[in-house]
């Protein structure tokens, strides 16, 4: 591999980048160097062609220099990132890490694994386990052989992976084919979490003549548990999700009195007559989908269809989900049923 | 007048309720916190319609726009059989939140501030908006309106 370079024009103004590869082989003023890397893809050591080792860079655990002998023909040191010259930090694609503090000079616009404490400080370097993890993207910890989908964990083919893994629709599907189970937010019932739930709930009937407008305009009003029918929603807004209203006597908790369990995002087609909630990272019941439908049979009766599926990330979730779902969208109906008798 | 047990008691349920009240106090208060928890509207919202077929080069232009504006994104399956998926976008300052299709051959995305409490000016999505429209308009057929 030869040094590669390459003219840039940016913004008016024309310079020469020049590439330099982590590890392997190099060529460089007409001269052939080999580079050779630690565990983390860190060049440690740099020979010339017949061997003679010309450098050598050791590091301590967040990636200061420990002992530099001999020159390194690359910038791309500590864990094969590029060093910015004179400055002591790396560019690490999304972020800039500073090896003396041990942390990136910016918060990480993910939280990688929220289920991780380690992982909540958005400044924290590989969950503070340097000599283990390495960042390529600046984003999240990638570890070991094993840890296959870059969290930081060991893959476990058991597990309903985390939703912040790089998205590949592709790749879901085509995992999906070989076991089943593929990566983030990929819903099958061979995964773990599944929970699927239907009900159906007569809120209208004939003989109160309920219009399409009026029910189109009801199911916005009650279109997730915890509502306040006095906000219909929109397309698209995210809303936090309880499980009431609940009262206790004489005082009325609100809504959210069970809650706030998270945030959906609802979605609304079919002219107004579905609505979609799609729970947002942090929901206790993410990941998974809850679709409203209101619709007339042949009597002229109006119903509420509700089906609910989805992975739990949360363990034990798809139980509470399969076990409580019904009841909690049958009391939303019940609510919805009273509001169109009390108008009728 | 009272006996030691009996002061003892006293002071025992004295305590007992002095807790009791400070627990309902906290809990009413943790209430009243809750129901202050708004809806995001989002502010702006955008509604892509393509040819189902077109469906893998939308991603691929939506990855694209991602990496030059800096987004982490998500384009996961909403469904076993990879019909349907949900699309998040997140910078540290917008993110975007979309549901594919939500309408047969229809993404729409909703564009919120991350921090409502630091909003970054309306300029901003406008420009991003503008900018997303010229990388659909590169599909064929498809085309990208504001609500």
């Amino acid at each position: 591999m030869s040094l590669r370079t390459q003219t840039i024009v940016y913004a008016g103004v024309t310079g020469t980048t020049t590439s330099y590869p982590a590890g392997g082989a190099m060529r460089g003023s007409g001269i052939l160097y080999f580079m050779l890397k630690d565990h983390l893809g860190s060049t440690s050591i740099q020979t010339d062609s017949i061997g003679n080792v010309v450098g050598d860079q050791r590091y301590y655990p967040f990636g200061e220099t420990r002992i530099l002998t001999g020159s390194m023909y690359t910038n791309r040191l500590f864990t094969g990132q590029r060093e910015m010259t004179g400055s002591g930090i790396y560019y690490y694609g999304a972020r800039f890490y500073s090896p003396k503090l041990g942390r990136f000079l910016s918060a990480d616009t993910i939280v990688p694994s929220y289920a991780d404490p380690q992982a909540l400080n958005r400044y924290s370097y590989v969950l503070n386990n340097p000599l283990r993890y390495t960042d390529p993207t600046g984003h999240k910890p990638c570890g070991d052989g094993e840890d296959t989908d870059c969290d930081g964990h060991k893959q476990d083919p058991n597990q309903n992976p985390h939703p912040h893994n790089p998205p590949d629709p592709q790749k879901n599907q085509n995992n999906n084919k070989n076991n089943g189970c593929g990566q983030q937010g990929n819903y099958s019932p061979k995964c773990p979490g599944w929970h699927f739930y239907t009900s159906t709930y007569l809120v209208c009937p004939a003989e109160l003549h309920c219009t399409i407008e009026e029910m189109i305009d009801y199911l916005s009003r009650f279109a997730f548990p915890g509502q306040y029918p006095s906000n219909p929603v929109r397309n698209t807004d995210i809303n936090p999700v309880g499980l009431g209203p609940l009262s206790l006597g004489p005082i009325e908790l609100g809504p959210y009195s069970m809650g706030p369990l998270g945030e959906i995002q609802t979605f609304i087609s079919n002219g107004g007559l579905t609505v979609k909630n799609v729970t947002q990272p942090g929901h206790i019941f993410y990941d998974g989908i809850i679709i409203r439908t209101v619709y007339k049979d042949e009597n002229g009766d109006w119903y509420v269809s509700t089906y609910g599926y989805g992975n739990n990330v949360n363990p034990g979730m798809d139980t509470a989900n399969q076990v409580f779902g019904p009841g909690i969208f049958h009391a939303a109906n019940q609510r919805m049923e009273s509001v169109i008798e009390a108008h009728h | 007048m009272f006996t030691p047990r009996t002061k003892l008691m006293m002071v025992f349920f004295l305590l007992l309720d002095l807790l009791l009240g400070i627990w309902i106090g906290i809990t009413i208060k943790t209430f009243q916190m809750e129901n202050s928890v708004d809806t995001q509207h989002a502010v702006r919202v955008i509604r892509i319609t393509i040819d189902p077929a077109e469906r893998e080069a939308l991603f691929a232009q939506l990855q694209t726009f991602a990496d030059k504006w800096r987004y982490a994104i998500r384009i996961a399956p909403l469904d076993p059989k990879g019909e349907s998926f949900s699309i998040q976008m997140w910078r540290s300052d917008m993110k975007f939140s979309g549901l594919y299709p939500n309408d047969p051959g229809t993404l729409d995305i909703g564009f919120f501030y991350t921090d409502p409490a630091r909003p970054v000016p309306e300029r901003y999505f406008d420009e991003e908006i503008s900018d997303l429209k010229n990388f659909i308009s590169q599909i064929p057929g498809a085309t990208l309106t504001v609500h």
